[in-house]
């Protein structure tokens, strides 16, 4: 199913630092894992991804670090406390949202 | 469009130089694990390559995005200050030695040129890469050793004390650069850490016994935080244990070869230190200074001058040391309680945003760097505000932003200049800058079998 981008826009930092809570990844390895949880429904382009990464690092919710794996060099990210405060605050933000969405969609149903 | 033309499209976006070489690498590994993932799924190599640059996106629209997280930042809050505290340090020294100034009018144009001078060295500090200090650590600190020593020995000759101990200082971002290239490689390179860390001290040492303590302990508090932040991968315990018995066995060293001799009481040294600490017993002698300062502060007003200090009825004319130090007492005694807060508040400002961009850092040199500048400013004027009230050891420390001589005004401007070029780097240097780069002796070792 395709789901307006607008929808999806504002909450892609928070899908990636919620991929970050459980282990440090790269870039590629984030598009992967963010497409196969999502069951084909968040398909990440790699040009939305680094830039968002980067400006998240900016923000201090993210570090990175260069680590090699399988005799490749990839740089990783890792969420810090700061990111951890932030996502939560996200999640609430958003169950706040889908919460009152729900409302007015079953309110207007009934 | 090829891999390279998508890669070029998007740096030639990003207006910052130095930020390219982490981007181009970081997307050229993106489009490689896009082609093989392709490539596994059946695709020919080419046509591989053709798609995974095409998921990549529009490659302009991703380098302006980039362009705009990659810029140098300017911390206007620290060259504010650095800015308006030297001017209004200039005018400070200058109207606490008002009467020296006039006679000798030499002074003021001295004090101009190192104003300038150290706005100078502020802003090649500001401008230079930080990163030189990890890849060149040794050179610095050679080159450095060789300035101070020169300068000593020169001054020596001339029969005069030389002036460029406080460049010493400058060893603690230079030790903080040789952790980082120790940084990964074990206990061996603890062992080198600590033993880089005696030289210093001992260095320091040759020239004053309170530089020496001084660098010891500045070089123990970066050595603390690499070990803290597993720089060296060993145990934080075991180390800490290990660390605690060397710098047990070097300060009694210290202690006992520095101030305890034989006919130790009748020493200099000791008797400096028995001044300080039983300033009453040692009233007529040592402790003199200490007691004139803190019944000087007694008679001080809020605002507005000493009646006692400017009579001179406490001192019977003369300060009993040399002025530059107590530059904080003079304002204090000369101008009221409320202009030595405003001074002590400056500084108490700079060491706040000093620490502000220590926290900041993501990058390991610029955190190491960084710390390194703050525990110099920190230290020294906590020394300083604590002498200048007559409770503290006396010595020859110098503040940030009030002294007369050219080497102190070097030295932090250099530290202040570290600072901001690594806030102005924060968002470029991504990655660690390369450990091949630098100077290093290759030694070969060939085993042969019999």
């Amino acid at each position: 199913m395709a789901i307006d981008k607008a929808l999806i826009s504002g909450s892609t930092s928070m899908l990636l630092l919620r991929l970050l809570e459980d282990k440090d990844m790269y870039g590629y390895e984030m598009i992967e894992t963010l497409q196969k949880k999502s069951n084909n429904v968040f398909m990440l382009k790699a040009g939305t991804l680094y830039p968002l990464l980067h400006s998240l690092e900016a923000k201090n919710y993210l570090i990175s670090y260069e680590s090699e794996v399988n005799g490749k060099q990839r740089r990783y990210y890792s969420i810090t406390k700061a990111g951890r405060k932030y996502l939560q605050s996200r999640k609430e933000e958003w169950q706040e949202y889908q919460a009152a969405v729900l409302n007015v969609l079953w309110e207007a149903v009934l | 469009m090829t891999e390279e033309q998508f890669i070029k499209n998007v740096t030639e976006q990003i207006r910052c130089i130095r930020a390219r070489a982490g981007i181009e690498r970081e997307l050229a590994d993106h489009i490689a694990d896009q082609t093989a993932a392709y490539e596994e799924a059946g695709e020919a190599h080419e046509e591989a390559v053709r798609k995974a640059v095409q998921e990549m996106g529009d490659p302009v629209a991703v380098g302006v995005e980039l362009d705009r997280i990659h810029r140098p930042q300017i911390d206007y809050k620290m060259i504010g200050m650095a800015f308006v505290f030297s001017i209004l340090g200039y005018f400070l020294l200058c109207a606490v030695n008002a009467e020296g100034m006039a006679q000798h009018p030499e002074y003021l144009t001295r004090q101009r040129i190192i104003l300038l001078l150290s706005f100078g060295v502020m802003a090649g500090m500001y401008f230079l890469d930080y990163t030189f200090i990890g890849r060149y650590a040794y050179g610095i600190y050679v080159f450095l050793t060789i300035i101070v020593y020169c300068s000593t020995a020169v001054a020596a000759r001339k029969g005069t004390v030389s002036i460029s101990f406080m460049l010493l200082y400058l060893y603690v971002p230079v030790y903080a650069g040789i952790l980082y290239r120790l940084r990964r490689r074990g206990y061996a390179a603890v062992a080198a850490a600590i033993a880089m860390m005696i030289v210093t001290t001992l260095l320091a040492g040759a020239i004053s016994i309170h530089m020496m303590i001084h660098i010891c302990l500045m070089c123990t508090v970066l050595f603390v935080i690499a070990v803290w932040k597993g720089w060296f991968g060993a145990g934080k315990r075991t180390l800490f244990l290990f660390f605690a018995g060397v710098f047990a066995l070097f300060t009694a060293a210290v202690f006992v070869f520095g101030v305890y001799r034989p006919g130790w009481e009748n020493g200099f040294k000791t008797q400096r230190l028995l001044g300080w600490l039983q300033p009453e017993k040692y009233a007529e002698g040592a402790g003199y200074t200490y007691m004139w300062i803190r019944n000087t502060l007694k008679t001080v007003k809020f605002i507005g001058a000493s009646d006692a200090f400017m009579d001179g009825t406490l001192i019977g004319g003369e300060m009993p040391f040399p002025t530059e130090p107590f530059v904080l007492f003079q304002v204090i005694c000369e101008y009221g309680i409320l202009a030595g807060i405003l001074v002590v508040l400056a500084f108490t400002a700079v060491i706040i945003r000093a620490f502000q961009i220590v926290r900041r850092q993501r990058n390991q040199l610029g955190f190491m760097i960084a710390a390194a500048c703050f525990v110099v400013l920190f230290a020294n004027c906590t020394e300083g505000i604590l002498m200048n009230s007559g409770y503290y050891l006396i010595s020859s420390m110098q503040f940030p932003f009030l002294s007369q001589g050219a080497c102190t005004a070097i030295t932090y401007a250099a530290i202040i200049g570290l600072l901001l070029s690594i806030y102005r780097n924060e968002r470029i240097v991504t990655q660690e800058p390369s450990e091949q780069r630098g100077w290093r002796l290759k030694v070969n070792i060939k085993l042969e079998k019999r």
